[in-house]
């Protein structure tokens, strides 16, 4: 998988192309001007943008734009700092699959990208399977083993988030906000996320799963498959 | 009252009442005039009466010199001064009685003591008056028809730039990015308040955007460097030679990092509505909004956290979604961190009036301070103190009520939306 980055801030980009190489071994590539941006599109194929909104030689929107008249099939994620809705509705409409506000946990970038070019590339019909278990987003379906796992909505969404952040060490408050969006403020003093991974294991290891999911003492949890 | 009825109605009135009182005045000094005149041809009536009996004594055998004058023979020792008097007397053309004026006085000559009155009809003096009165009146109105015309007249030619730049200025929006262009008028006073105005509201403009850049430029600033601190907590928390004490450190960076980018936004947020700058608004179902937030909660709290219940019925009112999306959240929010774990949290609307309630213990500072800037209960440590405030905010800014009281250990909050509602 190939990605772009264009954004202005470099400390912010570094960690945005370590994370992703280190997770899902992606090949980032990194602009910081739109010209630059679009000598780079020229040259590869993507299979997705991130675009940050604020650039120094214009606006990320009227890179998307180029982007979508080049006919292609790339996913987009806008990626900005103005919580703005005129600029969300904007980046939708012009094409963008998805908008996210900084500052954003790397877990929750590397899962949206990783969903998003999913559903690009394999439209959706992608079941995907590590060991024992087999996961599918589209019908929000896990089996194990062959026997299908009964979920509920929160822990089925956890498990979709350490999955693709696997090997990582994923902090309470990134499953929180994945899960709670604007309430995840309330969440965190609730051990919300405690309860429903503490549920997620106990059914996992009661279809003979194995226990992937490791504590990292008050700090989060890690999906560990070697 | 409009400008043009006003100064109408004005000049109308204070015509009308000096034009009285000049008729009245006009009235008696003609009167006074036409007396004097009369008064006057009596005296020379007099002097011809006298030259005449000087001349012929034998008319003196006469009583009746004329019809308007009367001579009468009197006692030696009777002795009348000239003396002008009003008397009615009949009028045989006329057949009827008619005020007259009257010169009285003794003549002596040759041991003959006569009284002479001379008699003058004011018939015909009354009936001018009369008619100089009904004249003058007829002129008055028709020229207080003629100002009212002139004054409406003027008035749409002299204030028309006034009124073409009223209506301008009305129909203007501050925060459309067109300048506000006024007519140049020909009248000093105009230009000048068309100067006036285009100058502040340009700058008010100027404020207007400069604001608004502001808080979407410190957003931007300062989420950017908090983004980065994040991040690089983040990437620490990935590194594989960090104890477990290190490594809750990172994370306490992290969450820290958390609290003062979501304090930046909920303090852009209040600056933004104290600023007016959520102005645009729609016809929103309350209802629909509630549900919403409700089949958020139910999917969160699924491992039955609360008892969350509830009461809807349809209704909307005008208000800015976002706004109303903000309100309500900050509310069950608020719910939630404050209320008893496994207790109940219920919420009613009946159109216009929401009502969110959750069980809890009594406040630990005073009610009146519920809604102030980071006063916070003992358990929300995570809370950053102005999710109420922004509450109370949003309702200031639509002048809607917003109370809140403790009964049966329940903390209840009630909005009445009436003043918005559609």
């Amino acid at each position: 998988m190939r990605v772009l980055l264009v954004e202005d801030e470099f400390e912010l980009a570094q960690s945005v192309i370590d994370y992703l190489k280190k997770s899902e071994k992606i090949n980032c590539d990194y602009a910081n001007t739109i010209d630059k941006a679009t000598e780079l599109l020229e040259l590869y194929d993507y299979d997705c943008f991130l675009i940050d909104i604020g650039l120094p030689d214009g606006n990320g929107l009227d890179l998307v734009k180029i982007i979508k008249t080049k006919d292609n099939k790339a996913g987009i994620i806008i990626i900005s700092a103005r919580d703005s809705i005129d600029d969300r509705i904007a980046g939708l409409n012009i094409g963008a699959d998805d908008y996210l506000v900084k500052p954003f946990h790397l877990s929750e970038l590397n899962a949206r990208i990783y969903s998003l070019v999913r559903r690009l590339k394999f439209e959706g019909n992608s079941i995907f399977k590590l060991n024992e278990i087999a996961l599918d987003p589209q019908s929000r379906e896990v089996k194990i083993n062959g026997t299908s796992l009964d979920l509920t909505k929160s822990e089925y969404d956890i498990l979709y988030y350490l999955i693709t952040n696997k090997n990582q060490v994923i902090s309470k408050t990134s499953i929180a906000e994945h899960l709670a969006g604007e309430y995840v403020d309330v969440m965190n003093s609730l051990d919300f996320v405690y309860l429903h991974i503490k549920n997620l294991r106990k059914k996992l290891i009661k279809a003979g799963c194995t226990d992937y999911i490791k504590t990292v003492y008050g700090v989060g949890y890690k999906f560990l498959m070697e | 009252m409009r400008l043009l009825s006003k100064t109408t109605l004005l000049i109308v009135t204070v015509s009308i009442f000096i034009f009285l009182i000049g008729n009245i005045v006009f009235f008696h000094i003609s009167k006074a005039m036409i007396k004097k005149h009369i008064d006057t041809e009596l005296v020379s009536q007099m002097h011809r009466v006298l030259s005449k009996i000087n001349k012929s004594e034998e008319l003196f055998q006469l009583t009746q010199f004329s019809d308007e004058v009367v001579i009468k023979v009197m006692p030696a020792s009777y002795v009348q001064h000239p003396q002008f008097s009003d008397t009615v007397l009949y009028d045989k053309i006329q057949k009827r009685y008619v005020p007259h004026r009257s010169l009285k006085f003794t003549y002596k000559s040759v041991n003959v003591n006569r009284k002479i009155s001379i008699y003058k009809s004011l018939l015909s003096s009354d009936k001018l008056i009369e008619r100089i009165t009904i004249s003058s009146i007829v002129m008055v109105m028709i020229f207080v028809l003629m100002i009212y015309i002139l004054n409406r007249f003027v008035f749409r030619n002299v204030w028309s730039n006034f009124f073409s730049s009223l209506k301008k200025i009305e129909n203007y929006d501050i925060k459309s990015l067109e300048k506000l262009k006024l007519e140049e008028t020909e009248i000093d006073e105009f230009d000048k308040l068309n100067k006036v105005l285009t100058k502040l509201v340009n700058r008010i403009q100027s404020d207007y955007q400069s604001l608004k850049e502001l808080t979407a430029n410190t957003s931007h600033e300062i989420q950017t460097p908090l983004a980065i601190i994040r991040n690089k907590a983040e990437m620490l928390l990935q590194s594989d030679n960090l104890s477990e004490k290190e490594m809750q450190e990172v994370y306490s960076i992290l969450t820290t990092s958390d609290r003062l980018s979501k304090l930046n936004q909920s303090l852009l947020l209040i600056t933004k509505i104290e600023n007016n700058l959520f102005d645009e608004f729609e016809e929103i179902h309350v209802n629909e909004i509630l549900e919403k937030h409700l089949n958020n909660f139910a999917m969160l709290f699924e491992a039955g956290e609360f008892k969350v219940s509830s009461e809807l019925t349809e209704g909307s009112i005008s208000i800015n979604p976002i706004l109303l999306d903000i309100l309500v959240s900050n509310l069950m929010k608020n719910a939630v961190a404050h209320g008893t774990k496994e207790g109940n949290i219920h919420v009613a609307y009946h159109h216009p009036m929401l009502q969110i309630k959750n069980d809890g213990e009594r406040l630990p500072f005073p009610e009146e301070h519920i809604f102030t800037r980071f006063v916070r209960g003992t358990n929300g440590s995570t809370s950053n103190g102005l999710g109420l405030e922004i509450v109370s905010k949003i309702c200031n800014y639509y002048s809607i009520t917003i109370n809140y009281s403790f009964k049966e250990k329940q903390h209840c909050f009630a909005i009445d939306f009436s003043n918005i509602s559609l």
